[in-house]
């Protein structure tokens, strides 16, 4: 196969385009900051925004670095078992939450998932899901930064630490500016830009390739095409057996993320109505489902294309197995394009665990305990202080990434930690009554001292894995369990909570919500089956 | 509130037009080869108009709907800017 594209080295109308975008991030900004007058539209843009745009800004806060690069790394690296991560993972997470979490996220009226987890456990437990999650985005903020770095400085040969300034900047004055409003409102203007500026690699791709067929069969590893056929032992490039991928991946990791990250409930607490918050998760995974065209199969086509790729050199890492794409089919002009999306995409991520983490900062560690009863003009200034102490901090974790061989690896260690034990919690709270505030805290320790105990050992007997991915989901189920098991022990021999102060936050004591007549299409129990039958129906083609 | 759909629409719009003129002005010819078929195309050009296209409906689809609400909208400004 060969591939000609004689377009020069990126040029004027690159830079050009790259300039538009930048002028219209900030222009939105600007003009939001009127608007934003309580700490109310700062951190939850005062419930206003309509149920398709909370939807994409849900699906592409998480459209960062992770989901661009990390995921067309991995199928290159592990074929189009990547895909697992949406068919397996993402997409039953969205619906469960829709249907069954979201009514008690949206109707407690909580502004932050620590703030629940005050109204149905304790103060302590709060906290430290507060802090815990204060860690984490900061972490999580600093790869967006570190990627973008690295392929600016691959494909442009820009300085690394010019293209993380320059970007750091760019998105404090957007946030700081409009806060969740503007962070939602640029999320899905590179929703738009990632579709168009990536698509065309997958069209000219998949016609070169002749089709899914002919590119199925260039795979040297036949095994790299398949979903479940090789999933039987972890015999397969992922190294993963079917129960790791079900129990890791497929409810531990997944759920855990979707279900209980606040950098992605927030964006569905910022709907209008119960059933828009409901509906966006859903309205989110409709192209969510789609997704692996534009993330893993440009990977499985940068296995084909790229020689070499996956080797130990920076510049041929799996990490660039996207980027390098870019280049090689566009010509100036497209490549702007692509350059830009990928800009938009590694800024947004940031953004979104910025205005995650100045949400948590001012609400559940500044308000709760370091200075209560302040007016709410002070906090609508310390969430825009913390909007700038957050982009600080992501600075300093873009170098601590830095030192770590693979972007992925960091992330899912991040997640295992927090994110893995906590579902247990939430899921124990929402549907166990009996589940007691410090059954929860010792609960959620335990969770996180396993992962921690854990990563610690793997590499020892008996935890030597077959690939790092495969470490990473027993580590999750293993804190999963931890958190799980303690919670229950722990709530059973200590006091539960009153019934009456669990209204509206425990299974079967819903607050009495007035049912809104809507047409049938829009009802979120439709919604979810179709989604749902629709991901059956691709794990089935892909087998 | 800013209609998302302004900028949207605008952004698309404008880069749209800018790869259409660059694609006339500089043309470059895309060659796919697959084993059936030979294309050629100016990848600037077509992706260019298609870009042109949704940011155009976008911008429809914000005038439509502002016609429609005018009213309303005069009166959310208003509030806007006394708040």
């Amino acid at each position: 196969m060969e591939l000609r594209t004689t377009g020069p080295a990126i040029g004027v109308i690159d830079y050009a385009i790259i300039g538009i975008y930048f002028v219209f991030v900030i222009g939105v900004g600007y003009r939001l900051k009127r608007q934003m007058v309580s700490s109310e539209d700062f951190f939850l843009s005062g419930h206003r925004i309509p149920s398709w745009i909370t939807g994409l800004a849900f699906l592409s806060a998480n459209l960062g670095a992770i989901e661009v690069m990390g995921m067309a790394a991995n199928a290159a690296q592990y074929g189009i078992m990547t895909a697992h991560f949406y068919w397996l993972g993402a997409i039953p997470a969205m619906v469960f939450l829709a249907l069954f979490m979201m009514p008690f996220y949206y109707g407690s009226k909580v502004r932050s998932v620590p703030e629940y987890l005050k109204m149905r456990f304790n103060e302590p437990t709060r906290a430290l899901n507060a802090i815990s999650f204060a860690v984490m985005t900061v972490l999580m903020s600093g790869i967006n930064l570190y990627a973008m770095a690295l392929v600016f400085k691959l494909l442009l040969n820009w300085s690394m630490d010019a293209s993380i300034f320059a970007a750091a900047a760019v998105v404090l004055a957007y946030t700081i500016m409009g806060g969740l409003t503007s962070s939602i409102y640029n999320e899905v203007l590179q929703f738009f830009l990632i579709i168009f500026g990536l698509l065309p690699i997958t069209i000219i791709g998949l016609v070169q390739a002749g089709g899914w067929d002919g590119l199925k069969a260039r795979f040297t590893d036949p095994a790299l095409g398949h979903l479940w056929m090789n999933a039987g032992a972890a015999a397969n490039p992922m190294g993963v057996d079917w129960i790791a991928l079900c129990s890791g991946l497929g409810f531990v990791l997944s759920f855990g993320y979707w279900c209980t990250d606040f950098l992605v409930i927030q964006r569905a607490l910022a709907a209008e109505s119960l059933a828009a918050a409901q509906r966006t998760p859903l309205i989110a995974a409709f192209p969510k489902i789609a997704f692996p065209a534009l993330t893993v199969l440009p990977g499985l086509l940068a296995l084909v294309l790229i020689p070499g790729l996956g080797s130990n050199t920076t510049d041929l890492s799996y990490n660039m197995a996207l980027p390098l794409l870019l280049p090689m089919m566009y010509p100036s002009g497209m490549l702007g394009v692509g350059l830009t999306a990928m800009l938009a995409s590694f800024m947004s991520g940031m953004a979104g665990n910025v205005t995650a983490f100045n949400t948590v900062w001012t609400y559940d560690i500044y308000q709760s305990y370091l200075a209560r009863d302040k007016s709410d003009k002070h906090y609508l200034w310390m969430g825009r202080a913390a909007t700038a102490g957050g982009i600080v901090i992501s600075i300093a974790t873009a170098y601590l990434v830095m030192g770590f061989p693979s972007i992925m690896d960091y992330m899912q260690l991040i997640f295992s930690f927090f994110n893995a034990p906590l579902f247990a919690t939430f899921l124990l709270g929402m549907f166990w009554r009996r589940a007691t505030p410090w059954g929860a805290f010792w609960g959620l320790v335990a969770g996180i001292a396993c992962a921690v105990g854990h990563y610690l050992m793997t590499g020892h007997e008996p935890f030597v894995y077959t690939s790092v991915m495969a470490g990473n989901f027993w580590r999750a189920t293993y804190a999963w369990l931890a958190c799980f098991i303690v919670t229950i022990a722990v709530s059973l021999f200590t006091k539960p909570k009153p019934e009456s102060e669990l209204e509206g936050l425990v299974w079967g004591r819903p607050r009495e919500v007035a049912a809104i007549a809507e047409s049938w299409i829009k009802r979120p129990p439709v919604l979810a089956a179709i989604v749902v039958a629709m991901t059956i129906v691709l794990n089935l083609l892909f087998w | 509130m800013l209609d998302v759909r302004l900028p949207i629409g605008s952004l698309f719009l404008i880069i749209g037009i800018m790869l259409v003129m660059w694609g006339i002005s500089h043309p470059v010819m895309t060659v796919l080869s697959s084993a059936a078929e030979t294309y050629r195309f100016n990848l600037n050009l077509v992706w260019g108009t298609v870009i042109l296209l949704f940011g155009a409906l976008m911008l429809f689809l914000y005038w439509l709907e502002n016609k429609a609400r005018s009213k309303e909208t005069v009166n959310e400004d208003k509030h806007d800017s006394k708040a």
